[in-house]
């Protein structure tokens, strides 16, 4: 029998340095027995020491423990039944042979380590949440005095250091104590240090800002949806007398029911005397023209546009942009997800393509008038992204009515239709792209219609020579749009 | 008579309980040990308190004030309603939000207000507490700032370099009944604040092409969220749910917070003035989570409803594997992770440990109870080593032995 003795009841050090070597040598854990500091020693006291420091002993076999396996062990070793040991020496011995030993449902020491780590993860967790400092005076420092505070918590298992850096962390600016039966944390704004536990009888008294905790805490509660059996089940009964707040929650239930009933018999009342000298800014009433008569109006009307389903999911109305009185007007298909965030056409990576391209043409985009076939985004939700859909024959038609509004006012002698969408909303045609690719076709106004592929197009085909090509065609198709646009006047 | 700070703590956490968003997870990890002021955020949030309604308390959930020059028939603040007014000062909130930290009552702040002089005179108040508390008081805790949307984009950009939060709440699931309740907004400027939220995030998310130690500053850590009221319009479950799918996808919110009416002070009488319709949202969160992490797409989950309701004896996803009995019984010893997330009483972590515990040994009836929340429902649904529902799964009383017993209505 190796006897292993541990100095207190979580001495973490002192049991991984002893655990090591009798993983090592594979002792089987009905040969081990444990106890801890100043508990009666038995019959085979003095048989073993615990094997620390450098003792050599005859490693037979090498020893692997995760960060992971640790720290459960650490969490484990908080727990206040004397059989801790014994499983957790059984499962680190199991998960030597066998990584996954945890996942067994068959294994005995498995399942009551972790549900002895699940419960102590929730005791944690607990005091994190329910420990509460009182204010029991200032101390004088260097950079000015310090708030000192005080806490009285009970847990259920020996968590004191396990927590005491987390309060560490969070409360570095003040100096703090949690005071437990199982020993105290302390915190001075440069070291944590522990004592002995101690009773109750040091509990810290009330604190001036406990008043107006309550009353925070008995405003937020909404008494039309009382539902005690999920108070109850995170936060027990257990917890409630070192709560300021609970002292209120029987108080809160009882009036609960009364107000409720109140609320809807209320007669009802003359709305208050501010409404009437606030003049409201009715959304729904701003004012849209009736008669369109500039590209301003129009764009403001656009933006309202409910004449399709499309403005429900989208964002918003991408209106085309440019100088009024551009020669060239470049027609999209639709704005994308970008376009959508920003209101802005061609900002998205189809836009990208567009500026380079737009650039090897020895075009300046700021001399363009650019918009699209239809104003909102047409997409299908999946998960956390929006994947682009064609648009109908039916939106095509309803947001035709923005479009020839813009080649009203605009005026462009050259309108580039870039794809499919635009070139049918345009004209009506729904030929395939290349077989109109370079034709001049006359719109009804004078002017000169013609189709290139749209960017996205480009960006969907595989790089490689296809692309390169119809990347040159594109650029050229640009580049004839240019030309044209700026030929000597011939009708305008 | 002047109100006191307690006073005015009373009616302004009384006007924000209608709120339903109290998370403080999900956000980067800091803690004051370097600047030596309170605070830290490591992941999980905490929750502080329990009321009486079953929520967390995790943030001091506080209007600035709770005045308003606006009108949204559903809010207990609107301009018309006659309920008691108050105003903090910027000062008052740091302060108490400071004394509430320090005595371990909350996580951090959870700051909205009512409009005030404008928009933007409003928001810049709400940054300016932000500010003092991470800047001139070294706070490390959790902020959210429910963001006003007509706020100046710059503004919101300000905000959402001092927060862990923003949110933007959509208020009601369509763009109809939002005309119609809350005359002054629109989804349009709601949703673009939205949009302008979504492209500070990712403006600020450092480049992983360039691998430079360049790391921007963090823009709202933890996301964005919004909520829906739920029963004060005629609005049914399958348009709630298709708006969420929808601000899901645009925006890339956290979290879609559904609340139930509940009724409020000095109600318009044109609100269903009744108890909250708690059971429905309940079934509407457990719906959005079955579109969010178990695969599910809304049209599957309305396909068989014809009312476009969700059932509120069961859970969706018992309803919908009711409908979908064909694809059942799945064998837990060998079915994809994907047919095991749809069994119903199986939850995700639930179906990660059988996954694991079947490299481990072949599965029994009782390795399931050990595991999943509810064998009870599962069991009709699953096949195991010595375990097969058989008539079970095809009895036509299944539906039955789920739903809880029918109740005579009450009188009142």
């Amino acid at each position: 029998m190796n006897q292993i003795t541990l100095s207190h009841e979580t001495d973490v050090d002192l049991w991984r340095a002893a655990v090591r070597p009798l993983l090592a040598r594979r002792l089987p854990p009905e040969s081990l027995s444990w106890r801890v500091g100043q508990e009666a020693p038995d019959l085979f006291s003095d048989m073993a020491e615990p094997p620390r420091g450098k003792t050599r002993l005859a490693v037979t076999h090498p020893i692997r423990i995760t960060k992971q396996q640790m720290a459960l062990c650490e969490r484990v070793l908080c727990h206040t039944d004397p059989a801790r040991f014994h499983h957790l020496y059984s499962v680190l011995q199991r998960l030597q042979m066998d990584p996954h030993a945890l996942d067994d449902p068959g294994f005995h020491s498995g399942k009551w380590v972790r549900a002895a780590d699940q419960s102590i993860r929730r005791d944690r967790h607990k005091m994190h949440a329910f420990v509460r400092f009182k204010k029991v005076g200032d101390r004088p420092s260097s950079e000015g005095a310090r708030e000192v505070f005080a806490a009285w918590f009970e847990p259920d298992y020996r968590i004191v250091e396990l927590t005491a850096a987390f309060f560490a962390r969070r409360f570095t600016g003040m100096d703090w104590s949690i005071l437990t039966p199982y020993g105290c944390s302390h915190w001075n704004g440069e070291i944590l240090s522990f004592s002995p536990g101690v009773d109750k009888t040091h509990a810290p008294d009330a604190d001036v800002l406990e008043s107006a905790w309550t009353t925070y805490y008995s405003s937020i509660f909404n008494p039309s949806r009382v539902k005690i059996s999920a108070m109850m089940s995170e936060m027990p009964k257990k917890y409630w007398k070192n709560l300021p707040e609970a002292s209120v929650i029987p108080h809160l239930i009882q009036e609960a029911e009364h107000q409720k009933s109140g609320f809807m018999s209320a007669p009802e009342t003359a709305p208050h005397k501010l409404a009437r000298k606030i003049t409201p800014d009715v959304y729904a009433l701003r004012a849209t023209p009736k008669h369109i008569t500039s590209w301003d109006e129009a764009k403001q009307a656009a933006e309202r546009c409910t004449s399709c389903a499309l403005h429900q999911c989208a964002t918003q109305t991408v209106f085309g942009e440019g100088p009024l009185n551009a020669d060239l007007m470049l027609v999209g298909e639709q704005p994308g997800d970008r376009e959508d965030l920003t209101g802005r056409v061609f900002t998205g990576p189809a836009g990208e393509l567009l500026d380079k391209a737009l650039i090897a043409a020895g075009l300046d985009r700021r001399n363009l008038y650019i918009t699209n076939a239809v104003k909102h985004f047409n997409f299908a939700p999946r998960g956390k992204i929006r994947l682009h859909r064609t648009p109908t024959v039916d939106e095509i038609k309803s947001c035709k009515y923005w479009l020839d509004l813009e080649r009203k006012f605009i005026r462009p002698r050259v309108i580039l239709a870039l794809g499919k969408t635009a070139l049918r909303s345009l004209t009506g045609y729904s030929a395939a792209l290349n077989s109109v690719r370079g034709q001049k076709i006359s719109g009804l106004n004078g002017d000169i219609i013609l189709a290139t592929y749209h960017p996205s197009y480009l960006l969907r085909l595989p790089h490689g020579q296809a692309r390169a090509e119809a990347c040159r065609k594109f650029t050229a198709d640009l580049s004839q749009a240019q030309s044209l646009a700026d030929a000597p006047q011939m009708m305008k | 008579m002047a109100k006191t700070l307690i006073d005015k703590l009373a009616v302004l956490a009384n006007a924000a309980k209608y709120d339903a968003s109290c998370a403080s997870s999900s956000t980067t990890r800091k803690n004051s040990l370097a600047s030596g002021g309170v605070g830290s955020t490591e992941g999980m949030g905490i929750c502080h308190s329990y009321a009486p309604d079953g929520r967390c308390i995790s943030l001091l959930k506080i209007l600035l004030t709770n005045f308003c020059i606006y009108d949204c028939r559903y809010c207990v603040n609107r301009v018309s309603s006659n309920v008691e007014r108050a105003r903090l000062s910027v000062d008052e909130v740091v302060k108490l939000t400071l004394d509430f930290y320090k005595r371990n009552y909350i996580e951090g702040l959870f700051l909205s207000s009512g409009i005030i002089q404008s928009s933007d005179y409003t928001m810049e108040q709400m940054v300016e507490v932000a500010r003092r508390l991470r800047q001139e008081h070294k706070f490390r805790g959790y902020i959210h700032l429910k963001t006003i949307p007509e706020a100046d984009p710059l503004l919101i950009k300000k905000a959402g370099l001092l927060a862990d939060r923003l949110s933007i709440n959509i208020e009601l699931p369509t763009d109809a009944a939002l005309q119609n309740y809350a005359p002054e907004k629109s989804t349009t400027t709601i949703k673009t604040a939205m949009a302008g939220v979504r492209q500070g995030i990712e403006d600020h998310r450092p480049d992983r092409k360039e691998r430079s130690r360049h790391r921007p500053p963090k823009f709202s850590p933890s996301g964005q969220s919004t909520q829906m009221i739920v029963g004060a319009d005629a609005s049914t479950d399958a348009e709630i749910m298709t708006s969420s799918t929808t601000l899901y996808s645009s925006y890339k919110l956290k979290r879609v917070y559904y609340s139930a009416f509940s009724p409020i002070q000095d109600a318009s009488k044109d609100l269903p003035l009744v108890k909250p319709p708690l059971m429905r949202e309940h079934r509407l969160y457990q719906a959005d989570w079955l579109l969010r992490f178990y695969g599910f797409q809304t049209e599957e989950i309305f396909a068989g409803r014809q009312d476009d309701m969700l059932d509120l004896n069961i859970d969706p996803k018992l309803s919908w594997a009711l409908a979908h009995r064909e694809g059942f019984p799945v064998n837990v010893n060998v079915a994809t992770k994907d047919q095991l997330i749809r069994v119903p009483g199986l939850g995700l972590k639930s179906v990660d440990r059988i996954l694991r515990a079947r490299r481990q040994t072949r599965l029994r009836l009782a390795d399931i109870k050990t595991i999943a929340r509810s064998v009870k429902i599962c069991r009709a649904f699953i096949e195991t080593s010595d375990w097969t529902p058989g008539s079970l799964l095809d009895s036509a009383a299944l539906r039955a032995a789920f739903a809880p017993e029918p109740k005579q209505l009450s009188l009142l």
